[in-house]
């Protein structure tokens, strides 16, 4: 059985911040451009390095770079449908990363490429779940300790209830 | 609360107080000062203080440390209050909170760490910091030219009453020296030693600009840096480098209506000559509002410098960025520099005399004063076109408004040839659309927007410019497309079925960045944005030739109007796949639909060679 993590850093935290802040008195682009963040997708260990930085050390230091809000919504919408036992795949726009998920029975099979050849993994379905709640909550949480009203917007809510579904099933899957 | 805990507070709190004492310190309770601190406390109530190592709050939390560091260092300058304690109010005194990235590759962790540099005295002033420059307790000596002609003497002056209002000053901590009297060299009891000086004239003018940084040498501008004669770093020289009285009085100015403050600069160009070079008069009628100061020097840079750009900063768009340095593009008529002879009002104080201009002047210098009134919006409008010879009687209010704007930023030539060379119809529609913000001039010539206004009629739009009321430059239109399959695009309040369109778009500091703008670096010039580069259309499609940005825009026009495949998924993302040229991989145009979104605005449109992402279909 391999590993799989997925975590972020943000590009500009302070323009997220202020950002975030102006909701609902601003909306607009800047709400979801200012989460763009580096994310990185580590598989059995390795980062998966993506083969569009202009320096080698961005490659070395993340998978890609996007709006984390974005991510989450695909993230989250493809994740509460795992139980389908299809194949899910992430695209990002404008960007060569492709993540994809399938549950086979009590693992689930990962693959993620960034323009490289793709690496691929399989994971307890489990600790699938458990890496992804905690991708999208730290990123929930991290919009609402800068402005509750970010609630209000549809999209958000929609990566909300993504994460509650998704912690939902990690329960009972631990059952 | 027991009362061996009450007892141990009390003999904390009473050694802390003799303690402070013995250092000759100074004891601030908090509890004492919480409205001059100005900000909420971060934990309404004492049981709702529940921070942890591991689980800290951020924010409001560093909101009240910064007030209570403000507060401490506006009472009393570093240099006299070295010892400094500060007793908390009800709650231990929080110390600021920051999340750091640590580790490297693969092991990146976030973790809040605890600081307390807020409290930190900065010997680094910017002019973020006048207050502190002149505060309490602040000796001030003015260092001035060796003759001063009458107008200079009026601005100094006036900075002395801007700083006597403003920070409380008295007369006897304000001294004033003639270079002549100052030498370079430091000795005991010299005469600016722990002193705020105030360096006013030119290398030519006053001696003792040999004595400080060579950074200080740029003419026409306002710097703060450390005094040479200051006592531990602590005090500081603010120079105003320039032989013009105007100079002053806008550097007064910017300290007498707090423009600069909360600026983290250090130092302010004015393009006082430049500004000169430019059409004086149709600057006129569109001063109501600081805001617009920038668009002028826009206006008369761009010509000349592609590196200026705008900072939106809180609004304040009146600042720029050029070449890395800040830059206030300031006309030297701003404030009360006019009052003192400016030329460049000459003519409008002999064509309309001084009560004319003085109210222009009052407007102008009312910070974030209200747009002109209708009556004298127009009034000026009209004495601007009379002035530049440009009468335009059946022209609206809005649209001469727009003229107005557009003189400012163009210049009268620009008038002549090129505006008035698309005809007078699309003149007054296209100037309509400068003054409701949907059309910036400097982007969009108006042989382009007569194309756009000839796009609109062709998708059934009479008035292009009744829809688009944009506000933001970024949402300034790069093209419509007509378009039934995703439900249309919400410009302002309003949705406009059947219409796709391109704006401008932006590339915030570290974002990946959307429409137009990422296409064209990221896709067209091949440019990185965000540290990411992306496959072009010349290496998909150009065989080692260019793929100009018209051919592109077209490509993304049949892209929309005449997909091979439109895949929409729950986010209301529709991606609009095309091939360009037979035999060739596709290109994807993506329209993002969401609701408090783009809305129907094209994101970003790039060509796909990797097969893995074509959609099942696409042949």
């Amino acid at each position: 059985m391999g590993s799989f993590k997925i975590n972020y850093r943000y590009s500009n935290k302070k323009s997220l911040e202020t950002s975030i802040a102006k909701y609902p008195k601003e909306t607009g682009p800047f709400t979801i451009t200012s989460t763009t963040a580096y994310i990185s997708i580590i598989i059995d260990g390795k980062l998966v390095e993506g083969a569009h930085w202009e320096s080698s050390n961005f490659s070395e230091l993340a998978t890609t770079s996007t709006w984390l809000w974005d991510f989450c919504l695909q993230l989250t919408s493809g994740v509460i449908k795992i139980n389908d036992r299809k194949l899910h795949k992430l695209l990002l726009i404008d960007d060569p990363t492709i993540l994809t998920f399938v549950r086979e029975y009590g693992v689930v099979n990962i693959t993620a490429s960034a323009g490289h050849t793709p690496s691929q993994t399989k994971v307890p379905y489990s600790e699938f779940m458990h890496e992804i709640f905690l991708f999208v909550n730290s990123f929930v949480s991290d919009l609402l300790s800068i402005n509750q009203k970010i609630l209000e917007d549809n999209q958000f809510k929609q990566i909300v209830e993504g994460r509650d579904k998704i912690k939902k099933m990690l329960e009972e899957a631990n059952k | 609360m027991s009362k061996l805990f009450l007892k141990l507070a009390t003999i904390v709190f009473i050694a802390g107080f003799v303690s402070a004492y013995e250092n000759q310190g100074v004891v601030y309770n908090l509890k004492d000062y919480r409205e001059e601190i100005g900000t909420q406390h971060p934990f309404n109530t004492f049981s709702g203080y529940g921070e942890r190592l591991d689980k800290a709050t951020i924010w409001p939390v560093n909101d009240y440390v910064t007030a209570v560091a403000n507060f401490v260092k506006s009472r009393c300058p570093i240099e006299y209050c070295k010892h400094v304690l500060i007793v908390g109010d009800d709650f231990v005194i929080p110390m600021g909170r920051e999340n750091f990235i640590i580790g490297e590759s693969q092991n990146i962790t976030a973790q809040t760490l605890f600081f307390d540099r807020a409290y930190a005295p900065n010997t680094r002033k910017t002019m973020a910091d006048t207050e502190q420059l002149f505060g309490k307790y602040r000796k001030i000596a003015f260092v001035v030219p060796e003759t001063t002609n009458e107008k200079l003497r009026e601005a100094i002056n006036y900075l002395k009453t801007t700083l006597k209002n403003k920070y409380g000053v008295q007369d006897s901590d304000i001294e004033e020296y003639r270079s002549s009297e100052i030498s370079c060299r430091y000795y005991p009891m010299h005469p600016l030693e722990g002193k705020t000086i105030v360096l006013i004239g030119t290398k030519s003018t006053n001696n003792l600009f040999s004595c400080v940084n060579s950074l200080a040498e740029k003419e026409d501008a306002f710097t703060i840096q450390t005094s040479p004669w200051s006592i531990g770093g602590y005090q500081n020289i603010m120079i105003i480098n320039s032989q013009y009285p105007e100079i002053v009085n806008i550097s007064a100015y910017l300290i007498e209506k707090d423009i600069i403050r909360k600026r983290d600069f250090t130092e302010i160009e004015y393009f006082n000559d430049q500004i000169r070079t430019c059409d004086t008069f149709s600057w006129l009628p569109f001063v109501g509002d600081l805001g617009e100061f920038c668009s002028v020097g826009v206006g008369c840079f761009v010509s000349g410098s592609k590196e200026l750009i705008e900072l939106e900063d809180n609004g304040a768009t009146f600042w720029c960025s050029w070449q890395g340095a800040a830059v206030l593009i300031a006309p030297s008529y701003i404030g009360k520099g006019i009052k003192v002879g400016s030329k460049l009002l000459r003519p409008a104080y002999v064509k309309y005399g001084s009560r004319f201009v003085d109210e222009l002047i009052e407007k102008i210098t009312q910070k974030n004063s209200p747009s002109l009134g209708a009556s004298k919006a127009k009034e000026i409008a009209e004495k601007t076109m009379e002035i530049t010879g440009k009468s335009q009687k059946n022209w609206t209010k809005e649209e001469a408004e727009g003229l107005s704007e557009i003189l400012a930023l163009k210049g009268s030539d620009y008038y002549d040839n090129t505006l008035m060379s698309i005809g007078e119809d699309s003149a007054r529609n296209f100037s309509k659309g400068v003054k409701r913000g949907a059309i910036n001039p400097i982007n969009i010539e108006p042989t382009k927007f007569k194309e756009i206004d000839e796009a609109y009629k062709r998708i059934g739009i009479d008035d292009a410019l009744e829809i688009t009321n944009v506000t933001k430059q970024s949402d300034q239109l790069e093209m419509l497309i007509k378009n039934e399959t995703h439900g249309g695009t919400k410009i302002g309040d309003k949705t406009i079925n059947g219409v796709t369109r391109m704006t401008k778009g932006e590339i915030p500091p570290n974002e990946d960045g959307w429409g137009w703008i990422k296409i064209k670096l990221k896709h067209v010039l091949g440019q990185p944005v965000n540290g990411k580069t992306g496959t072009t259309f010349k290496q998909v499609y150009g065989e080692g030739t260019e793929i100009s940005e018209d051919t592109v825009k077209r490509w993304v026009d049949e892209n929309i109007q005449n997909p091979k495949k439109i895949i929409s998924n729950e986010n209301d993302r529709f991606e609009y796949w095309y091939k360009p040229i037979s035999g060739k991989p596709p290109m994807v145009t993506i329209i993002d639909n969401s609701d408090k979104f783009f809305k129907g605005k094209i994101v970003t449109s790039y060509p796909e060679p990797d097969p893995a992402r074509w959609p099942d279909g696409l042949i």
